[in-house]
């Protein structure tokens, strides 16, 4: 049950870093995408808000770059902010060419004000920014002829004497293993907000590329910050965008007061870890609406023809998913697991680093990779970008390096452990059931390691996912088909899901302070001691935390 | 109160001969969806129930499938908006029924095939064709509501589920691919709208019947037998000839010749020699007693008839 394809790049992930990637390759090298299930199907597409770009002229690249490294709490590497923003407005405009259908006003391209932000720079297309710019360079890469290789899940990325080799997949259609040789692999698969229980993500972002990576020791940056945003709708958590807040949106208690007074000057346009960490202290002080665990967003100020207009999707999300008629109602949100801003550990040049020595043909661009470009916690609307810019980058790299090498064999032996291995969870027989440990998981996630950590709650949650990892062990299956057998999948995904969760676990713990996305009730203040990035990694067994410099090349930190 | 009855399609290529129906009982709340309901099967009951899961949030398109024999998404179909009250439904042991999309190749359980849709949207060309200027592109407000949230569409394929023509005609690219034909013509950049209209027109185009099930399915209001429509008009404003916009501007001229169809004239003006082939069915006709008139003269109320055709037009008359 093996097949073997070969190419010059092999790009996982099908969402915008990955298509922009392949834009780059294609023609000039034979680029596959490999998806889970199909690029249109990405968690890009749920994007909403804005895409930044400072192109106004009382805007710069520089004051974009302030505002990200002061969001960030100063842990971005600034040589990286530096290219994430010079190269934006380019992005903007290449995007807008390629038939990327941006809001206008009085025919430029519109910008709205976004959390933390000095400028309104953030480009949009209502609220369904995300949907625009992923139908976009679908359509140019659909253009281009590059196959896509849809229902395929990562088994395994082949690094064989420091050079990467390609990937093995898992053909969800038929069951087989397929070894896709290459000479250069872009992981861009997505960050591993879904681990929580409450969460805006795609249910296929299970972190599948940083649990791989990490268990072949590769060092993973930046794990412990993940970012809530602080209106999930209750009790789905679907994303209801910073764009509501931006257009006049106003988050009230129990009281009916703006709490946001007590926390933040700048109110309901804070960064999204100083709103997250207002709404849940109210939740857990009890002045929750009703003392339950969520607060109001309302909406009901803002002029109806500007909802129409400008926030079309969260008037239909609302009603949807939550009941509500937005222009007379309130919306029930709390935090909910959003975005990594940790992850696979690269470059400027989106080539993957390792502890020691170097991978050659190994890239990771988007949510997955960790340069730093947001530091300890991302301004709205940089993450698209970062996608544009950093997948551009990939793809450049990826084609100079090309026409340098071979394309190099995967291993017979490699292709027969991905085999045994995918065989021996299908043929297993057990009493545990994947889902006991999935809700498990996502709910110590939720307690023990959200929006507020301490060491003993962290403690804790090292323990539980150590005895989750070995239940695990003794899950059967009720399909053991091969024919797109998703319960396959399913555990394939909590491998990984547990993996991570260790990674982000270890890494909370290590880090004793309070400083963007990561707050430690036990440890309320920034300390400079900790002016650091963390890398994870496993090494022989174990787990190794270690921190290491940031790289700040124009800003400072105050004191 | 009691757990509600879903009845669902169940087809594993590998054990089974032919597909068939599984019945589950599932404890339902208010706001319970369909994905959730699929989700708690699996989970608790039958691992081995396949279907798409996604963004769970209308967006990515993925969980597309029916229920009761309409085509919807997953994720945002309410069980208890399928059937009514709840209390009610589970008291009277009503049966949810849910199915994979239909006019589609089951894969397995509730996923369907999507090559076939990936395909015919390949043939409509579905990118921007337009020069890479490097400045903002001159686009105005206007022209982007002029697309009429054609750009909305997250690929469902629900449109096609219960689309009639798609059923029995393999040439007819689909409600989705002409949506999307739609957005690119009325994209002032693009630069191949003829080219675009000619292919609308030999994908079928006027074979839509109009029985509007696309409109009805349409998870984001995007109307695509309207854009069908508009496509007709703009593909006749464009000179593109056919049987179908010869039919429609023959329809037109009768009525306002005569206020009524020249049902004699008018498979000889839209098949030319084609008509001939309807011999052996006219015969059938006549012989049945169905004979159209051969002299038409102009009814009496053909200046209201006009009047009417004249008000349901936004624009002036096609000229033949």
């Amino acid at each position: 049950m093996v097949g073997r394809k070969t190419y010059d790049s092999v790009i996982i992930g099908g969402g915008l870093a990955g298509l922009r990637a392949a834009l780059e390759l294609a023609g000039k090298c034979k680029v596959a995408i490999v998806s889970k299930s199909h690029p249109l199907r990405s968690n890009s597409v749920a994007a909403q808000g804005g895409v930044n770009a400072a192109m106004s002229p009382d805007d710069s690249w520089q004051k974009h770059m302030e505002d990200t490294v002061k969001a960030g709490a100063f842990l971005n590497d600034q040589d990286a902010v530096e290219v994430l923003v010079r190269g934006a407005k380019d992005a903007i405009v290449e995007l807008d060419n390629l038939g990327a259908l941006f809001s206008r006003t009085k025919g430029k391209i519109a910008q709205r004000k976004f959390g933390a932000q000095s400028v309104p720079r953030a480009c949009y297309a209502a609220d369904k920014t995300g949907q625009t710019l992923l139908h976009t360079l679908f359509e140019q890469v659909s253009k281009k002829g590059v196959e896509i290789l849809d229902d395929y899940v990562l088994l395994d990325v082949i690094v064989e004497k420091n050079y990467c080799k390609g990937v093995l997949c898992l053909d969800v259609r038929n069951g087989q293993v397929v070894a896709l040789n290459a000479k250069s692999v872009l992981i861009a698969t997505g960050g591993y907000a879904r681990l929580y229980q409450v969460s805006s993500n795609n249910h296929c972002n299970t972190a599948d590329a940083q649990g791989i990576l990490y268990r072949r020791g590769l060092p993973m940056k930046d794990m412990e910050f993940v970012q809530f945003h602080p209106t999930g709708l209750f009790p789905s958590g679907i994303l209801i965008s910073e764009t509501a807040r931006g257009e006049g949106g106003v988050l009230v208690n129990d009281r009916g007061e703006r709490f946001m007074q007590r926390y933040d000057p700048r109110m309901e346009l804070a960064t999204r870890d100083a709103i997250s960490k207002a709404v849940q202290q109210e939740i857990v002080s009890g002045r929750g609406i009703k003392q339950n665990n969520y607060v109001y967003l309302d909406l009901t100020k803002i002029d109806s023809k500007v909802i129409d207009e400008r926030l079309p999707q969260i008037k239909r999300l609302a009603k949807d998913f939550a009941g509500v008629d937005v222009t007379d109602q309130p919306i029930s949100v709390r935090p909910t697991a959003h975005y990594s801003m940790g992850g696979i550990a690269t470059d400027k040049k989106a080539q993957v680093l390792t502890r020691d020595g170097e991978i050659f043909g190994l890239y990771a661009a988007g949510e997955c990779a960790c340069l730093s470009v947001h530091g300890a916690n991302r301004l709205g609307g940089n993450s698209l970008l970062e996608t544009l810019v950093f997948g551009k980058i990939a793809g450049k790299e990826m084609t100079t390096y090309n026409f340098k090498v071979r394309t190099g064999m995967i291993g017979e032996q490699s292709l027969k452990e991905a085999v045994v291995m995918v065989d021996r969870i299908k043929k297993k027989n057990g009493n545990e059931k994947l889902f006991t440990i999935r809700v498990e998981l996502a709910q110590l996630m939720e307690k023990k390691v959200g929006v507020f950590r301490d060491q003993k709650g962290l403690y804790e949650a090292k323990d539980v996912i150590k005895k989750l990892r070995e239940r695990l062990d003794h899950v059967g299956l009720t399909d053991k088909g091969n024919i797109f057998n998703t319960e396959l999948v399913e555990a394939l995904e909590l491998r990984n899901m547990i993996d991570v969760s260790e990674a982000i676990v270890h890494t909370a713990m290590a880090r004793k302070e309070t400083r963007g996305a990561h707050s430690r009730s036990d440890y309320p203040s920034k300390s400079n001691e900790y002016l650091k990035h963390s890398f994870i990694y496993r090494l022989g067994g174990q787990v190794v935390v270690e921190h290491d410099d940031v790289v700040m090349t124009k800003l400072k930190p105050e004191r | 109160m009691a757990p509600i009855i879903f009845e669902i399609y169940r087809y594993n290529p590998e054990k089974d001969k032919e597909p068939y129906y599984k019945k589950y009982a599932v404890e339902i709340a208010r706001g319970t969806t369909v994905s959730m309901v699929l989700r708690k099967i699996k989970d608790k009951a039958d691992g081995s129930l396949t279907f798409r899961k996604g963004c769970g949030s209308a967006i990515c398109g993925t969980c597309a499938l029916r229920v009761n024999e309409k085509a919807v998404l997953a994720c945002r179909t309410k069980i208890e908006d399928v059937v009514g009250d709840l209390e009610q439904a589970s008291a009277d042991k009503d049966v949810v029924k849910i199915d994979p999309l239909d006019n589609a190749q089951v894969v397995k359980d509730l996923v369907v095939a999507e090559d076939v849709f990936w395909n015919k949207l390949k043939q409509a060309m579905p990118w921007l064709n337009a020069e890479m200027t490097g400045e903002i592109s001159e686009l105005s407000k206007k022209d982007i509501d002029a697309m009429e949230n054609a750009q909305d569409c997250i690929h469902c394929h629900a449109c096609q589920s219960g689309c009639d023509t798609y059923e029995v005609d393999e040439g007819f690219l689909g409600a989705e691919v002409m949506n999307k034909i739609y957005r690119f013509v009325m994209d002032p950049r693009d630069r191949i709208s003829h080219q675009r209209l000619q292919m609308a027109n030999d994908g079928g185009l006027w074979n839509c019947v109009r029985a509007y099930s696309c409109i009805d399915a349409c998870p984001k209001d995007i109307k695509p037998a309207d854009k069908i429509s508009k496509l007709h008009e703009l593909g006749i404003d464009a000179g593109l000839t056919g049987k179908g916009a010869r039919h429609a501007k023959h329809f037109v001229h009768g009525l306002r010749k005569t206020g009524k169809l020249d049902e004699m004239m008018m498979p000889l003006k839209t098949m030319g020699f084609g008509v001939l082939g309807f011999v052996p069915d006219t015969i059938k006709m006549v012989s049945k007693g169905k004979m159209p008139h051969i002299f038409n003269k102009k009814i009496e109320g053909q200046k209201e008839v006009w009047h009417l055709v004249e008000l349901s037009k936004d624009k002036k008359e096609v000229d033949e």
